[in-house]
């Protein structure tokens, strides 16, 4: 006896509902340049509270620029949370660039939960569902807005993320998980193809 | 001449930073330490059940922002899977069959009010390598369509225009304007109409010199979830309005503008905790509502925010039409598309559980010598179709309202596809 396709789809949604913050930071992110492991110890609660300390504010802006702020709190408290259960994975010496990463896989969880599945498909893949993203919703300026839909998913989450948090070269590559050059090459492929959409729309 | 125009747009990005100046309240740190310490030594998942819980709490702010910004045909979209999942929606006329929607709820859901979807074909092409091995059963084009007993009958039925051209004028905007209460003359620049402080200190009007002439309104002042600037926390509050309030806040909006109320059909919905409601007008024709709603949202203390389309439909004429069989022959047709534009109601009421995430203790085992290789394939059996109207973007920008099936499987899903016939699709690339 087979699974139907509709037991099927079941279970694929509830395993994607999952908390997918776990499984998604364990698909995308071990990141290189593991530290020593540490113990469970004051040595770990004191960094992990300088790391909070050190990291709030970025996060709780990062939250805050693509989607409510009312939420932007507890979304950064969950990275954090998922930071101390995975803490022996956080490279040490780049702290920020893997909270940013996990942050992404956050919200796009956190997203999908909301919308609870009135779409056609529940992509699989961080990259596909960050597609839906209604991450302008902060934004005022509807120009911006206009050419930043133009240009594709994944510029705009470069682009923001250069122009917001001030990304670029190798904290770039940690976020997106590529390659330094490879970040180079898409972060200037994005703003050229921003500069592009915004010249058409100006040109309107 | 406009500085705008010369600048780098990424200098006028980072100079639009919606969180510039944003901090944590006080005590924030030390309650994500105080929750982390307080947690399992082994990685125990207290905080994040907590957070889930809070999350859940605040949910509705969420939805509600996400619905403020996004478009009407999220608004569409969305809604039934929040009505259905919440209880809240409520149809309050519902003579007038639902309008059938050919873009996916995943393209509905990037595309803001008045901007133009981006082609889904192009889409899925784009995220099909992303999607790699893990091709989703339903939707995703490993569908197998059974139907049986579905007229064969050709026929025609009426298609229809927005003008967004003839409402583009400055009396038109002025006029939405001073019903809104916005300030000050309309300006057309940088390809869109505005009246109102833009930077968040005031009522404000946006129209975009879209296909449906698009217009956005809000008003930051009595935005609920709008924190006051250094407020430690802005947790929405206020009693909600009922839904008469909100349906009639929006036919006098319809009145003002000069529109007639009686030709559009009313929704409202809320949400668990909210405490604003927001309300649809659904222009109809043709005993078909379209998916171009005007909607608002309404405080206690008035009016957040408003949408809709200020271009009125044109009649286009009749088209073409295929019949039942041949439009349910074009959801096997890589050339439609067909979009799944409703999950079946055992999905739809399916709860969304929260089970821990159970780690592998170790990787899946080779498959075997013969191993059959597992290719699902979703069997669909249709059961009812429906001939309506969806609303389809041309190349430039232009909306057309179209004859459309929408076709019900035994699951309760539904499928839509275009039903005009070929000799008036034009399949040439741009």
């Amino acid at each position: 006896m087979q699974d139907s396709p509709l037991s099927r789809h079941k279970q694929d949604v509830r395993i994607a509902s999952t908390d997918a913050a776990d499984a998604d930071t364990s698909q995308g992110v071990p990141m290189p340049d593991r530290a020593e492991p540490p113990s469970v110890s004051d040595d770990a609660l004191a960094w992990f509270t300088g790391v909070v300390r050190e990291h709030s504010t970025a996060l709780v802006r990062y939250f805050a620029r693509r989607g409510p702020r009312q939420d932007a709190e507890d979304l950064a408290a969950e990275v954090f949370a998922t930071a101390w259960r995975r803490r022996d994975d956080v490279p040490r010496e780049a702290v920020l660039p893997w909270l940013y990463r996990t942050a992404g896989f956050t919200l796009a969880n956190h997203r999908r939960k909301l919308v609870d599945l009135p779409v056609d498909e529940v992509p699989e893949t961080a990259e596909a569902r960050v597609r839906e993203d209604p991450e302008l919703s902060a934004l005022f300026d509807a120009e911006l807005r206009g050419a930043l839909l133009s240009v594709g998913e994944r510029d705009r989450r470069i682009l923001l993320l250069h122009a917001w948090e001030g990304l670029d070269g190798e904290e770039l590559a940690q976020v997106l998980g590529i390659s330094r050059s490879g970040a180079d090459a898409a972060l200037s492929r994005a703003r050229k193809r921003l500069r592009e959409a915004w010249g058409e729309r100006m040109s309107f | 001449m406009n500085d705008d125009e010369q600048r780098d747009p990424l200098d006028r990005l980072r100079a639009a930073d919606p969180a510039a100046g944003l901090e944590p309240r006080d005590g924030f740190a030390d309650d994500v330490v105080a929750r982390a310490a307080a947690a399992t030594p082994d990685g125990g998942t207290a905080p994040v059940t907590d957070l889930g819980a809070e999350r859940a709490r605040r949910r509705p702010g969420w939805l509600q922002v996400a619905a403020v910004a996004a478009s009407l045909v999220v608004v569409g979209a969305v809604g039934y899977g929040v009505g259905s999942t919440t209880g809240g929606a409520t149809n309050l006329a519902d003579g007038a069959a639902p309008p059938i929607s050919l873009q996916t709820g995943a393209d509905a859901a990037t595309t803001e009010q008045g901007m133009m979807p981006e082609p889904s074909a192009g889409d899925l092409k784009m995220s099909a390598p992303g999607v790699g091995g893990m091709i989703y059963p339903y939707g995703s084009g490993r569908n197998s369509f059974s139907a049986s007993g579905l007229s064969t009958s050709d026929g025609s039925a009426a298609a229809y225009a927005f003008d967004a051209r003839a409402a583009s004028d400055a009396g038109t905007i002025a006029a939405l304007a001073a019903a809104l209460g916005v300030e000050g003359t309309p300006q057309l620049a940088n390809g869109s109409w505005t009246a109102g402080p833009q930077d968040g200190t005031g009522p404000a009007l946006g129209v975009s010199l879209d296909g449906t002439l698009g217009f956005w309104y809000s008003d930051p002042r009595i935005n609920p979830w709008q924190c006051a600037d250094g407020a430690e926390t802005c947790e929405p509050s206020g009693d909600l309005p009922s839904e008469q309030a909100a349906i009639d806040a929006l036919r006098s909006l319809l009145a003002e503008t000069g529109r007639d109320p009686a030709g559009y059909e009313f929704t409202s919905e809320t949400w668990d905790g909210a405490v604003t409601r927001s309300a649809q007008a659904w222009p109809v024709v043709d005993g078909q509502r379209i998916d171009q709603a005007w909607t608002v949202e309404l405080s206690n203390d008035g009016m957040v925010s408003a949408s809709g389309a200020l271009a009125e439909l044109l009649p286009l004429g009749d088209y073409p039409v295929v019949s039942e069989q041949e439009a349910f022959e074009r959801l096997s047709d890589p050339r439609f598309g067909a979009q799944m534009t409703a999950l079946p109601i055992a999905l739809r009421d399916a709860p969304v559980t929260t089970e821990e995430w159970v780690p592998p203790t170790e990787p899946p085992a080779a498959p075997g010598a013969g191993s059959a290789v597992a290719w699902p394939i979703a069997e669909i059996e249709i059961v009812e179709a429906r001939l309506g109207l969806a609303s389809q973007w041309q190349p430039d920008g232009g909306v057309l309202v179209v004859p459309a099936y929408e076709f019900t499987d035994t699951d309760g899903g539904t499928w839509s596809v275009i039903a005009v016939a070929e000799s008036k699709l034009d399949f040439d690339v741009e």
